[in-house]
């Protein structure tokens, strides 16, 4: 049973399109049983249309820039609305979906896990936050497929820089550490599986300001650099050249565009984790199996 | 001699004598060979066959003659002279056996090397005039042209060149002839005959493509000349067109280069009723395949003249000389020029531009409204589809729009509809250069970016109405209710069209040429948006669609602005002027937002409400507090006067809390103070007993900062959170009030249960005198919550009874064995209170509901229950790791 | 009718080098059913002479006493009606049993040539015996002819003189006429005008094409043109037909070559027309502007010259034919004239 976890598509407004990859990807199997939209995927035609070609069993959830209401089928009149959060059932598992912009504080796993008790479910897809994201709190999984489109988001920007695909050595290191301070203070557990390849799926609280703060030096070394470059011609012009290429990722904010699906066998769930980097698509593997 | 009744009987007597032929050949008796075969032959005079038919004689006895043939050869001039065979041939009394003997014999006889081939091949042409019924006639010149095929004289080229024009133009007369048999209602029949010959007339001039070789100056001056006069004069529609047609097909392309006058002029003294779009298309193709073979090669297609001039030249003459001629015959050569010129010279779009020009002309003189059956011609015209060769990029329609005034002018002639279908096609290729295809498109001057607006006005401004909206959303299932919802919470309604100008906005500001200086692309960028807002705002309400993507568009500016400010090295004068743009930008952004409030009223107000709130986030996390402080008011201006929904209220105000909540740069001026109050306040005021005490509650986090990673704030590390615990409890308790006295006693409990998650959050999160959420507090409230719940059940256990009861009773069951009712329905709350019902299968959505839905009240009654319990075992399970959980009792 | 009075005597003719002679063969018109039954006669032309030798063979053991043995050669012309319009026209025969015709019903009218003498005198034949005869140098007026009421016949007579029925033996022979070659055909005509006295609008003295329009108001209109008015035996007769209009829907059409026999004595002509031949030109129907060839070769068909006499001439004509889809007819004769020459 393949469940598709698309978020935050934000077709037209702020993107105008999925990834042709994706695309691609989805388009040809005809195994996706549910798709879940998990808020702001239903003001572009295109999209929805698409989404409704890859599964026709198609449940959504209100983003914060979703309408209450759908747009009325075509056989009744009456209007369905866009629920804030709503739980379906796969397999054994109940899953909780909730776009996340009424959960407060924003993303935070304490205020996630007590949705997810409160829904009593075994799985939380969330979005909102244009980051995909994998953890297990308390026994209970909890996915943010990020945004299918990548687009710009008005949180605080999440960049990956390249450097964070650097060394996997020292990435592990870090989430080793992280993974320790969460055990100490004992909000989260480890995915019993998959670590080590599972890069998405901590909230990138310590390396991310470091790489924040590498990153500016390096852009100012490099700029140092040109100067070097240009000194002999230009050399009483303005030592600024004001040419800094931006990459659109810093801009918009966000992660690179990702999305998940979940392959529910029994008390089996693995989900598998798409991410659209520079112009291929990764996948990543983390296998949840439910408690009793 | 006469021939067979039948069909079968002819196909008997041909195959009969045919073996008595063979027999007499075997045994040299050739005088009896010859009256067999003449005898066989004369069924060939048989009328009243059809074409198919008489091919299947034809076939038959051709064969034969073929062996006949050989004889007569080989044994020339030891048993017979040919010469003396020839002229015995003739003494046959009908004309058709004689012809084919004769053709048979003198065929044989040019095998021979003393032969007078001239003179023979000349004769048997003259005497073939003798055979003057259509289809017999064009069979025994087939005849003669397949016997002769390998024996024209070598080297004599005009000779060989004549003799196959003089065939063909016998022919084609025959072929024409066939028309005008038989009585007038067989007309159809006919043509439908004809065209089952035309197969044979068209051999004619392969043959001669096959004998002229390579050699033009012939062609050109000899050969072209005599076939375009014969089809110009046989004034025959399917001859003249089939003939062209052929023409095109079989010489060779350098040929056509250097005659493509004659051609095009040839198709000026047409009949009225040839379609010399499809002669000139065919022409086009040749010409065009030319390109293509050429490249196949490697080699470069040279050639001398501008095709496209000629073409030109072409059109205008037959446009004067044709006035007749209808849309349908003229557009479609309107196209095929185009295509010549988007092969040939596809840079040289003026070449368009004066198509399109001229076509313009032609709908303006055609005076009425296009029929609709014509309008597909120029569709076909201005997106250029059907063209196989013609890569129809982004980059193509871009070039033709800036460059080619006309196609505007076209475009502006077609009907709104049609003009909307257009324009949603260039869109989609232009977007299309947004996926990784390798187009790029740049849109290199403001100009050109108007140009493309002015192009897709009809569709900024087009109206969605109850009639046009229909098509395009039913495909998909999804269809709007057409009627526009003027409530806050209004739904969408879809539209394709408007979807893909939005998409435009994105693809043209990334669109631009690229500048050294940064900040100068800022502001080419910013001056693109601005024409975008000011040509979308044309399209009144459909700013809704399109506004969000500009504002987006204007946030993405701001925080590349700033990221260039804070990352380089930059002058005094550069920052400032970043600073600046950063501040500009902002009052554009919020003029988008006003704009959209107030052309779309009531139906946007929510969206303007957040777009609000993120404008101000964005504008906080750039520590530009005011700015930020400002949008957030402006988010409560809307939020106070115009968002009356309930559930949008809620919403919107918890969005409103999450937001304020990551923000860092307003607690100057108590900026953040006076927001959170309002917020809070607001929070208490909500109608609904049950959304106040949520939003209450939530609100107990504005007084609770949590760390940003990405800023570098971290839990333990971090002093400086804003923190304040008292007012955290303060939240608390109110909503704790507000529970209690919520009348819904499920409701009620469920509230407790969330506001002691809430607790349980805070306890987590620090020390109790931080947060003043203390252990006893928690077992208060858990002491408190088990009563109620004790209550709770109550009700329950009488209502179960009842309703089970009366349930059993609707079901004629007895009650003797109640324990086993269908199993339990179950539900959940939401964290907005509705109601949840968990399916029961694999897949199916939920049913949710805001209202109690007393039917299932048990179930109901077991929400706060079971969420009790699950509460409590997260307390417990927090023992293991968390010592100061040991403390709470559950 | 020799059956039952059996002959005593056999008489044989045989001509000098009749082996190694020319022979034509000529229809036999007595046995008119019998198609295939044709006479082969030896050829002799104008002034040749004809010799030969008579046997005359007596039955064994019998005597024949004759009055003297007569070799005649005799050009007769023969008829079966003299009068066009008489029904009960064969008025006087000659005795059939002489008659050297081949057909039976006619009867001859003129002996233009009668030679004879004497083979032998007055005797007793008791055994076989040869005679040489010869006719030198002779001149013979007519071409030989075998035609539906008129032939023109020659034979060698070979008369025994008895007291009771003579004993006679006719050995026929055939006789062409040849125009002199190095006389132009028009001479000929002319020659022949003036013998005639006749005058012919058709036939032209120049030696060019003969061009006839001809047609059917607002229907047929069409040129047809050969390339002379005179022919030998054994040329070909090349033309034209030009379709000038044509509102036909035509089937196919003919060239036909008519002989035309005229016999009798004047003015009650008695005419026969036989068509000699018979040739499909054309297939369909032609539109305005088509030119139709023709080219008919007269030397492969048994053609009779063009002749003339008191009793009787034999005049040829082209005829063409059209017929249209409806089987209708319309045709045109023209005057041609056939010569023999070698």
């Amino acid at each position: 049973m393949l469940v598709l976890a698309l978020s935050d598509a934000h077709i037209p407004d702020r993107a105008i399109d999925l990834p042709l990859k994706f695309k691609k990807l989805l388009g040809v199997s005809n195994k996706i049983s549910q798709a879940i939209l998990l808020g702001n995927c239903t003001k572009s035609y295109e999209f929805l249309k698409f989404v409704n070609d890859v599964s026709s069993n198609v449940v959504i959830v209100r983003g914060e820039y979703d309408n209450g209401l759908l747009p009325a089928s075509k056989h009744s009149r009456t209007r369905e609305s866009i629920p804030i959060n709503t739980v379906v059932k796969q397999g054994d598992f109940k899953i909780g979906c909730c776009s996340g912009y009424t959960v407060v504080p924003k993303s935070d796993p304490l205020s996630l896990l007590a949705l997810a008790r409160q829904l009593d479910v075994d799985i939380l897809l969330w979005g909102g936050t244009h980051n995909v994201e994998a953890f297990t709190l308390e026994g209970k999984f909890f996915v943010n497929p990020g945004s299918c489109t990548g687009v710009f988001n008005t949180d605080w920007p999440f960049s990956i820089e390249d450097e964070d695909k650097q060394e996997d050595t020292e990435k592990k290191k870090d989430q080793n550490e992280e993974t320790n301070q969460n055990q100490e203070t004992g909000q989260h557990q480890d995915i019993k599986e998959e670590d080590d390849q599972n890069k998405q799926n901590q909230n990138q609280e310590n390396q991310n300001q470091n790489q924040e703060n590498q990153k500016l030096e390096e852009s100012n070394v490099d700029h140092s650099q040109d100067k070097d470059e240009h000194k002999d011609e230009d050399e009483d012009e303005e030592p600024v050249e004001d040419d800094l290429e931006l990459p659109e990722l810093d801009i918009d904010g966000s992660n690179t565009p990702s999305f998940c699906l979940l392959d529910i066998q029994g008390s089996t769930c693995t989900l598998y984790i798409y991410i659209y980097i520079d112009g291929e698509v990764k996948v990543d593997k983390v296998v949840y199996q439910k408690e009793d | 001699m006469s021939y067979s009744e039948t069909l079968e009987q002819a196909l008997i007597v041909v195959r009969q004598q045919a073996v008595l032929m063979q027999r007499c050949i075997q045994q040299r008796k050739l005088m009896d060979a010859l009256k067999h075969a003449s005898m066989m032959l004369t069924e060939l005079r048989k009328p009243d066959l059809s074409p198919k038919q008489y091919y299947e004689l034809y076939i038959m006895i051709f064969d034969s003659l073929s062996l006949l043939s050989s004889y007569l050869t080989d044994n020339h001039p030891k048993l017979h002279h040919l010469a003396d065979l020839y002229e015995l041939v003739q003494y046959a009394g009908n004309v058709v056996p004689r012809l084919y003997l004769m053709i048979t014999v003198g065929t044989s006889y040019l095998k021979c090397a003393d032969s007078p081939r001239e003179e023979i091949l000349k004769d048997m042409i003259e005497m073939c005039r003798g055979v003057q019924n259509p289809m017999r006639g064009l069979f025994l010149r087939y005849y003669l042209s397949q016997r002769t095929k390998q024996l024209l004289p070598e080297n004599a080229i005009e000779f060989n060149a004549n003799f196959v024009i003089t065939n063909f133009i016998e022919m084609n007369k025959l072929w024409v002839r066939l028309q005008h048999q038989g009585p007038l209602r067989e007309r159809e029949q006919r043509t439908k005959e004809r065209k089952e010959l035309q197969i044979l007339i068209g051999s004619q001039l392969v043959r001669l493509s096959q004998i002229v070789d390579d050699n033009l100056v012939i062609y050109r001056d000899n050969i072209l000349p005599v076939i375009l006069e014969q089809v110009v004069q046989c004034r025959d529609v399917v001859s003249q067109e089939y003939l062209l047609d052929i023409v095109c097909q079989v010489f060779p392309d350098e040929f056509h280069l250097s005659t493509l006058d004659s051609l095009l002029e040839s198709t000026l003294h047409m009949h009225p009723d040839v379609s010399i779009n499809k002669n000139v298309l065919t022409l086009i193709d040749r010409l065009n395949g030319y390109i293509d073979r050429k490249e196949q090669e490697q080699e470069t297609a040279q050639v001398d003249s501008d095709l496209f001039k000629v073409f030109w030249n072409y059109l205008k003459t037959l446009n004067e000389e044709r006035p007749d001629l209808s849309l349908q015959q003229f557009v479609p050569l309107i196209e095929s020029i185009m295509a010549l010129s988007l092969r040939w010279y596809p840079d040289n779009l003026s070449n368009l531009n004066a198509l399109y020009g001229f076509t313009a002309q032609k709908c303006k003189d055609y005076g009425k409204a296009i029929p609709q059956s014509a309008e597909y011609l120029f569709v076909n015209l201005l997106i250029l589809q059907n063209f196989e060769y013609v890569k129809r990029s982004a980059a193509l329609f871009y070039n033709i729009i800036s460059q080619c005034e006309s196609f505007r002018e076209l475009l502006s002639l077609q009907n709104v509809p049609l003009q909307k279908s257009i324009i949603n096609t260039i869109l989609d290729t232009l977007l299309s250069t947004s996926t990784e295809n390798g187009d790029v498109l740049v849109i290199d001057s403001k100009t050109n970016l108007e140009n493309l607006l002015s192009v897709m006005e009809p569709l900024i401004r087009f109206r969605v109405t109850a009639t046009t909206r229909r098509p395009s959303n039913s495909a998909l299932g999804l269809s709007d209710d057409p009627t526009e919802d003027e409530e806050g919470n209004g739904s969408w309604v879809l539209d394709p069209s408007q979807e893909k100008l939005a998409k435009f906005c994105h693809l043209a500001v990334r669109s631009l040429p690229k500048e050294s200086k940064q900040y100068r692309n800022v502001e080419n960028q910013v001056e693109y948006l601005l024409l975008l807002k000011n040509w979308y705002y044309k399209g009144g309400k459909n700013i809704k669609y399109t506004y969000p993507a500009i504002i987006t568009n204007f946030w993405k500016l701001i925080r590349k602005s700033h990221l260039l400010k804070s990352r380089q090295k930059l002058t005094k004068e550069t920052e400032n002027n970043y600073s600046n743009m950063i501040k500009q930008l902002f009052k554009y952004a919020s003029r988008c937002i006003n704009d959209l409030f107030n052309v779309c009223g009531s139906s946007v107000i929510d969206t303007v409400y957040k777009l609000n709130i993120q404008s101000a986030s964005l504008a906080d996390q750039l520590s530009l507090g005011e700015i930020a402080y400002d949008f957030f008011s402006q988010a409560f201006t809307v939020f106070e006067e115009s968002l009356s929904d309930l559930n949008t209220q809620f919403q919107a105000l918890v969005y409103m809390m999450q937001s304020l909540q990551k923000t860092r740069s307003l607690y100057q001026e108590n900026y953040y103070d006076s927001l959170i109050v309002r917020c809070t306040l607001h929070g208490s005021r909500l109608l609904r007993k049950q959304d106040q005490c949520r939003a209450v509650y939530l609100c107990s986090h504005l007084w609770w900062a949590t760390e940003i990673a990405v800023i570098g704030e971290e839990e333990g590390t971090t002093t400086d959170f804003y923190r304040e615990g008292k007012r955290v409890l303060e939240c608390l308790q109110r909503s704790l009030r507000v529970a209690d006295s919520t009348m819904d006693n499920i409701q009620s409990c469920q509230l407790m249960i969330e506001i002691l998650n809430r607790c349980l959050y805070y306890f987590i999160h620090g020390d109790e005198h931080d947060t003043h959420v203390s252990v006893k507090y928690i077992n208060g409230l858990i002491e408190l919550i088990k009563t109620n719940l004790k209550s709770l059940k109550l009700e329950e256990q009488v209502s179960e009874q009842q309703q089970s009861a009366t349930r059993l009773q609707d079901l004629h069951i007895d009650d003797q064995d109640t324990t086993e009712l269908p199993s339990r329905k179950k539900f959940v709350m939401g964290l907005d209170g509705t109601y949840i019902e968990i399916p029961r299968t694999n897949g199916t959505p939920a049913s949710i509901s805001n209202k109690l839905n007393s039917v299932y009240i048990n179930e109901m009654i077991h929400i706060p229950l079971e969420h009790f319990d699950r509460t409590c075992e997260y307390i417990v399970n927090q023992r293991e790791i968390d010592d100061r959980f040991k403390v709470i009792v559950v | 009718m020799s059956l039952f009075f059996k002959s005593p005597l056999d008489i044989e003719v045989l001509l000098d080098g009749e082996e190694s002679r020319k022979h034509v063969e000529v229809p036999n018109n007595t046995a008119s059913d019998t198609k295939a039954l044709r006479d082969r006669l030896p050829l002799y032309e104008d002034g040749e002479s004809i010799s030969g030798i008579v046997t005359l063979r007596v039955k064994e053991g019998k005597r024949v006493e004759h009055l003297g043995v007569k070799v005649s050669v005799i050009g007769s012309i023969d008829m079966i009606r003299t009068h066009g319009n008489g029904n009960g026209g064969s008025s006087k025969r000659l005795t059939n049993s002489s008659s050297g015709l081949s057909d039976a019903r006619k009867n001859s009218v003129e002996q233009f040539l009668c030679f004879s003498y004497d083979l032998c005198p007055a005797g007793e034949l008791q055994h076989s015996q040869s005679y040489n005869f010869m006719f030198k140098d002779l001149a013979k007026r007519h071409e030989s002819y075998r035609g539906k009421n008129v032939d023109v016949s020659y034979y060698v007579k070979v008369t025994v003189i008895r007291k009771a029925a003579d004993i006679t033996k006719l050995k026929k022979f055939w006789v062409y006429l040849y125009n002199n070659v190095s006389l132009p055909p028009t001479s000929v005509v002319n020659q022949r005008q003036i013998e005639n006295g006749e005058e012919n609008g058709l036939v032209r003295n120049e030696p060019k094409p003969v061009k006839l329009d001809i047609g059917i108001e607002n229907c047929l209109h069409i040129e047809f043109e050969y390339s002379k008015s005179q022919y030998s035996l054994k040329e070909v007769i090349v033309g034209r037909i030009y379709f000038l209009l044509t509102r036909l829907k035509i089937k196919h059409m003919e060239l036909s070559l008519i002989a035309r026999e005229s016999s009798g004595l004047q003015p009650s002509n008695y005419l026969i027309d036989s068509t000699v031949i018979r040739y499909e030109i054309m297939d369909g129907s032609p539109v305005k502007g088509d030119t139709i060839p023709i080219r008919l070769f007269l030397g492969g068909y048994e053609l009779t010259p063009d002749m003339s006499c008191n009793y009787f001439n034999i005049k040829n004509y082209l005829s063409l034919v059209i017929i249209d889809e409806d089987g209708r007819r319309y045709f045109k004769q023209s005057e041609i004239v056939l010569y023999r020459s070698r």
